[in-house]
């Protein structure tokens, strides 16, 4: 059996896209407070979620994310408030895709969806490496030279 | 070993497609500049501007298209995307079909839609869909099945017609042609379903039957809806033909699309044998199977046989599909006055409460009294049905657990046949009303483990004898 998780890069990939998120909302709020002054209480409590969210909320999120390669199927424990368990055995995966957005890119890391019927796993964003390996041991494929 | 498969250019026009109302922005430029400086001037600029950007991302996009075969580990890589870049590995084990659509571009270009589907990704979509060219999508072919002999079975046009007819619907039609009628409407800039409308009110006031004119133009709308499923099933069933291999099924067919679709035999979750109204008048039958992940053809039944006699059904299905033969002896309704009269117990209530519900029309709308008689034919003509594909269920209806499961029943007007190993089972439901637990029987609805969940409900078994071969079938203690 093996045990993975999630990259610190991956935590700081998370905390930029929860504030550039935060930033652009609380920015459109603040634009348009004239037309509602409503938006001024929005924003600030948009600000403060969003804080909330990228200094505590993520951090402890990402510390809890399990990955675990038994014999039989992956399970991935996660969750703060509420703990979730997936557990996805070998024989009922179809596929294994990476997915890769232009900041991950940057960061060198790229998420997992690992596909079954009428289900599918997510892994968030892992080095790329270890994404190839996953994948690979995964669907069969071994000595796989190709860049991702 | 690799091989690597690029995608034709002919995807660039598919991705431009969508994004060609982008170069309306500069025309809207152009006019409101006209009226309010009396000028042309930057709007070419910013035209040449808009196109070279459209049409450099559907080149980027196309270029990022790349198919790889990895033919030692059985293994096909898809990979797309420029900035948001995806790489998805399946083994080739795990495909559910491969399909590839020609339609006439296609064949001008030499180029085929090439899609891959699985039994993930969104129902009725396709996981992966792009363009290749004919070469190559034979190549790719020969690297997921191998390089076959097929033994060719071609069928009739009066056969295809006959399919075309029996199983096409007013329903079907409708679902074809009022988006077509719409988008034509609003390309031409008319209101041609009005025209259409107003063109069958005249005629049906041209008609002259007992019945009031309203029922002349919904028959009207009905028979044409059923002609345009009709052309529709004949121009996708025709030219049908059947390749078969040891492991593999190829199914082509299409005039002006050409469609080929290729899967694995172990691929088939289920078979089904089906008999519509007509067919039945006919006594004929359509064999088709059930694939997982069966992309956007709305259904992931694929027709193996389009139309044949029982004897021809079942020798083929034996002959093509002997590990979906059932072994057991199967229950079967009891066969007595009382379960007969179970079968038709609800269409007697059904046709007793049509007659009774117009007689109290008749009497409150005395101006209606046409219109009602109408609307009473078609309602007892239904009940009737009803009542007929009971009797059915009475006299045919059948089930058998072992290691192949077998259920014969009825759906709606259609009847039904289905061929499953056990393993591929999803579910059985037994469900028991009070008069079930007071006569000894149940009804059992089987679920097949799929994407499309395919099921057969068989009423008034004996439920110590389903429950004995349930349990036997599935070794529980």
């Amino acid at each position: 059996m093996e045990r993975g998780a999630l990259p610190k890069r991956t935590l700081v990939l998370w905390q930029i896209r929860v504030v550039m998120l935060t930033l652009i909302l609380v920015l459109l709020c603040i634009r348009y407070n004239s037309v509602l002054p409503v938006l001024n209480v929005a924003a600030a409590v948009i600000g403060v979620i969003g804080v909330l969210v990228a200094v505590l909320y993520l951090p402890i999120f990402f510390k809890g994310y399990e990955i675990l390669f038994k014999n039989e199927a992956i399970i991935i424990n996660y969750g703060v408030f509420i703990k979730f368990s997936h557990i996805m055995p070998y024989t009922r995966l179809i596929y294994a895709q990476s997915f890769s957005t232009p900041l991950a890119s940057i960061f060198g890391v790229t998420a997992v969806s690992l596909k079954a019927a009428r289900s599918r796993v997510i892994i968030p964003e892992i080095k790329i490496l270890d994404a190839k390996y996953i994948i690979d041991s995964l669907t069969g494929e071994v000595d796989y030279e190709e860049d991702f | 070993m690799k091989k690597i498969f690029k995608a034709h250019p002919l995807m660039i026009f598919g991705f431009l497609k969508p994004t060609l109302i982008i170069l309306f922005l500069p025309v809207i430029k152009g006019v409101v500049q006209y009226f309010t400086e009396r000028n042309f001037e930057g709007v070419i600029g910013f035209f040449i501007f808009v196109l070279c950007a459209i049409l450099s991302i559907a080149v980027l996009r196309w270029r990022s298209y790349t198919l790889i075969c990895n033919e030692r580990d059985r293994v096909v890589t898809i990979k797309y995307g420029i900035l948001f870049k995806r790489v998805a590995k399946i083994d080739i084990a795990r495909l559910s079909s491969v399909q590839t659509t020609q339609n006439p571009i296609d064949y001008l270009c030499r180029a085929v839609t090439f899609k891959i589907n699985t039994e993930a990704g969104v129902h009725n979509r396709t996981d992966f869909e792009f363009k290749l060219s004919l070469k190559n999508s034979k190549e790719v072919s020969v690297l997921l099945y191998g390089k076959g002999e097929p033994k060719a079975v071609k069928y009739s046009v009066l056969k295809v017609a006959i399919l075309a007819a029996t199983t096409s619907s007013a329903f079907t039609g409708m679902l074809v042609a009022v988006p077509l009628i719409n988008r034509a409407g609003n390309l031409l800039g008319i209101g041609l379903s009005e025209m259409l409308l107003n063109e069958i009110n005249s005629l049906s006031g041209r008609i002259e039957t007992y019945f009031p004119p309203v029922v002349n133009t919904v028959s009207l709308i009905v028979l044409g809806a059923y002609f345009v499923s009709f052309v529709y099933s004949f121009f996708k069933y025709i030219n049908f033909k059947l390749f078969l291999e040891k492991d593999k099924l190829e199914v082509r067919s299409g005039l002006i699309v050409r469609t080929r679709t290729s899967f694995r035999k172990s691929a088939i979750n289920n078979i089904k044998v089906e008999q519509t109204l007509l067919m039945q008048l006919l006594r004929r039958y359509a064999l088709k199977v059930s694939v997982g992940g069966y992309g956007d053809a709305k259904s992931e039944s694929e027709v193996i046989i389009p139309l044949g006699a029982n004897k021809e059904i079942k020798d083929k299905l034996t002959k093509y599909f002997p590990f979906f033969v059932p072994d057991e002896k199967g229950i079967r309704p009891a066969r007595n006055y009382l379960t007969q009269s179970r079968y038709l117990f609800l269409p007697a209530i059904y046709f007793l409460v049509a007659i009774a519900l117009s007689i109290w029309l008749v009497v409150f709308f005395e101006d209606l009294t046409r219109f009602i008689l109408f609307l009473t034919f078609i309602a007892c003509s239904l009940v009737l049905g009803y009542a007929y594909m009971g009797l059915f269920q009475y006299k045919h209806s059948k089930l058998s657990f072992g290691d192949n499961i077998f259920a014969r029943s009825n759906k709606g007007f259609r009847t039904y046949e289905l061929y499953c190993p056990k393993e591929n089972i999803g579910e059985i439901r037994i469900i028991r009303f009070l008069p079930d637990m007071w006569y000894k029987t149940c009804r059992v609805r089987v679920l097949v483990r799929s994407e499309r969940a395919d099921n057969i409900r068989v009423r008034h078994l004996d439920y110590q004898s389903v429950k004995a071969q349930i349990y036997k079938c599935f070794n529980i203690e």
